[in-house]
Parts: structure tokens; sequence; C-alpha cells
């Protein structure tokens, strides 16, 4: 349960430099993680210590538990046949996606509506590609690769359980900052059962990756151009369509493909 | 005062628009574009302004068509409403203004929804072929 612990020092880490920047720019201290009114050069700061966060548990887990860090990620993310899961995840994510926005377009829940200027459409559509494979990435080597590795390491804990605890994780990592909108978190969750499936099936990054940066692509690339019309419940909001009722039917649907297509590879 | 300007869909009004606000060099002028109509309409419910000046009845139209326009919440915070070019006296031109304004929306928004769903069907077809190509049928 070394990743777990080590997750949870991040709030902590977060809360603590929060405090010391607060008080050193003379504003109260807050009990919560909460960039809101904060002054820009805090919030990159914010920003910036958690991505740090990330990055050190990223990096010192192997060795935290004897291994080497090159032979730890080469055995996550293998070369070879297995890549193509990336590919196969990166379709399944944009088909199930780009037909849940293609009904909502036609039943009217979405409407197209450019709310940018053509230049800023440009820069976010420019960074698609390389903010997908680093959410994903980051997000997979995280969560599947850290997280539910090490639980899947404990004896204790059986394959759908580590399913189970890194899809909460995962789900509450996502509301660690006060959030816009918390009835998404049963979305984020199936989501986070879905990754971790795919993880259990397969034992390597790519296909969880590729399911997850599909999934990145959709949002992002159309986010632009589209705006909700609702019911939030039916058709999911903002940067959650898969958040609502039919959202999370179709991640039921990618479950059952995945479940489909992929064995069990043994522990 | 706090004024805040929508500017209208082509930027031929804009001059219009000069003109109208020269006249009031008392005015500090905030101008929003189109695209904008929601960051405009959360500002006015905000009372953000105390007047909100539009282009012509086109410009409050649009804002109408897209949802974007709760006069009900400007109206109770005491936001007024100026139009720099209102349509005559006669309700049959200001009628046939908004017709004319509807069936522009209407025109834009079909159009948009057939370039999005050729783009989404597009998507969804290539996705499931190479899926199909690196799969096959399920076990």
């Amino acid at each position: 349960m070394i990743a777990i612990g080590l997750l949870l020092g991040i709030p902590i880490v977060l809360w603590l430099v929060q405090t010391g920047a607060l008080v050193r720019h003379g504003l109260p201290v807050r009990l919560r993680i909460d960039q809101r009114g904060l002054p820009e050069g805090l919030r990159i700061v914010n920003r910036a210590v958690t991505q740090v966060c990330l990055a050190a548990i990223v990096l010192s887990y192997p060795l935290l538990i004897s291994q080497s860090f090159v032979e730890y990620y080469a055995r996550l993310l293998p070369s070879g046949a297995a890549v193509l899961h990336f590919v196969e995840g990166f379709c399944a994510s944009c088909a199930f996606l780009g037909a849940l926005f293609l009904g909502w377009l036609l039943t009217g829940r979405i409407e197209i509506d450019p709310h940018h200027s053509r230049k800023k459409t440009i820069r976010r559509l420019a960074m698609l590609v390389p903010t997908t494979l680093f959410g994903a990435f980051m997000e997979e080597l995280l969560f599947r690769g850290i997280v539910m590795a090490d639980l899947l390491r404990s004896p204790a804990v059986s394959g759908g359980a580590a399913v189970l605890i890194s899809g909460a994780i995962f789900a509450v990592a996502h509301y660690l900052r006060p959030a816009k909108r918390y009835w998404t978190f049963p979305g984020h969750v199936v989501l986070g059962i879905l990754l971790g499936t795919a993880f259990l099936r397969t034992h390597t990054l790519w296909l969880p990756a590729g399911l997850h940066a599909g999934g990145i692509f959709m949002i992002m690339g159309t986010r632009p151009f589209v705006r909700y019309r609702g019911p939030a419940w039916l058709s999911g909001a903002s940067i959650f369509p898969f958040a609502g009722v039919v959202g999370i039917i179709g991640l039921g649907v990618l479950l059952s493909f995945v479940t489909g297509h992929y064995g069990v590879v043994q522990r | 005062m706090n004024v805040a300007v929508r500017r209208g869909q082509e930027k031929a009004g804009d001059g219009r628009l000069k003109e109208y606000l020269a006249a009031h060099p008392e005015w500090t002028v905030t101008s929003f574009e189109p695209k904008d109509d929601d960051e405009l309409n959360e500002k006015l419910c905000a009372a953000a302004f105390s007047k909100v000046v539009f282009l012509d009845l086109d410009a409050v139209l649009q804002m109408l068509w897209k949802g974007h326009a709760d006069l009900g919440a400007w109206a109770s915070v005491g936001v007024g409403i100026e139009i720099c070019s209102l349509p005559g006296g006669d309700w049959r031109e200001t009628l046939r203004q908004v017709h004319a304004s509807i069936e522009a929306w209407r025109r834009i928004q079909r159009r948009r929804q057939i370039v999005a769903a050729s783009i989404l069907s597009a998507i969804i077809l290539a996705a499931i072929a190479m899926l199909f190509a690196l799969l096959g049928p399920a076990k």
C-alpha cells in the first residue's frame, strides 16, 4: 500500500504550499485546497506543485519497491504487438464518444456554437494531441501503473477489489479541489472501473491509456464548439459527457467490449 | 457609467456603433463579440454593467435565439437596454426583421449541424473500421 500512502501525501503537500503562499501574501489561510480567488501567481505555483508531486511519485515508486525505473515502466509499456492496444482503445473511445455526441446533436441536446476567438480555437486544437497524450499517460501511470499495480501486488486484494479501489481513488482525486459540479462523481467511478478493468485484462498500460486518450481527444477536441442544452443528468455537461445516465451506460458498453476482447493475464 | 456593447455579427456595423457611442463620452464602454454572449449575459445578470447597447435588433435577437439573454434577470438588477439602430415604428417592419433574424439563425445552425454530424460520422466510421481491422469479431 505504498502507492496509496504516496498519493495521500499530495493533498498534504498542496495544502502546506498553499498555506505558505497565502501567509506570505498576507491572505487568510484556507482549510481546503482551493484556488478560487487566488492571485494568478499563486495558482501557477499550485499547479506546478501538483505536477511536481505527481512526477515525484511516478519517479520514486519503482525505487521504493526496489525495482529499476526503466524495468518497471518497460514492463507496463512493452514494445511490440501490445502497443496496438493503445490504438484499439483510442478507436473504441472515439467511436463511443463520437456516437454519443452525434446522438446529442441530432436530438438537440448539444448545440454547435463556437465560443472562442479563431486564434484561441486554433491554439487549443494545436495543443490537442500533446494535451491528450500527457493527460492520458500521466493519469494511467499514476492510477493504474502505480496505485492499482500496488494493490494487485498485495495478496489480500483480489483483482476485482483492486479495480474498484483504484477506480474510487481515481474518481476522488478529480474532486480534491472544489469542482463546479459533483454529480459527475459516479461517472468518474465507472470510468475508473473501465480503465482498471482494461489494465487488469492486459496488465499493460497501453489499452487503458488508449481508452483514456481517445476520451480526452474527443472531449477536448469538441469543447470549443459545443454547448450542452441538458438536462445534465441525461447528457452530461462541460467536459463530462460520460457522466450523464446515457454516458454511464455507454461506459458499460465499453466495459463489455474490453471484457469481450481481452483475456485475463495471469497475475 | 459602465456600459456593455454587444457588437453585430458583421464588422460592417462597427462604424454605426462608434458613432452612437461617440455621442456618450461619459460612458465607460466594454465591447463584447457575438461569441461571448454567454459571458455578457452572466455579467449583465450580475449587474456588472448598468446598460447594454446593441448594434441592432438582430444582435438582441441572436442572444435570445442562443438562450443567452435572461431579460428578466437583467431587468431585476436594473440593467437598461439600448439599440443603436431600431426598426421604424411600423410593427410589420419589426416583425419582418424578427423573422429574418430567426431564419438566418436557423440557417447557420443547420449548416453547423451538417458539418458537425459529417465530421462525427467520419470519426465513428474510421474508428470502427480500424477496430475491425485490428480486432476482428469478438471472441
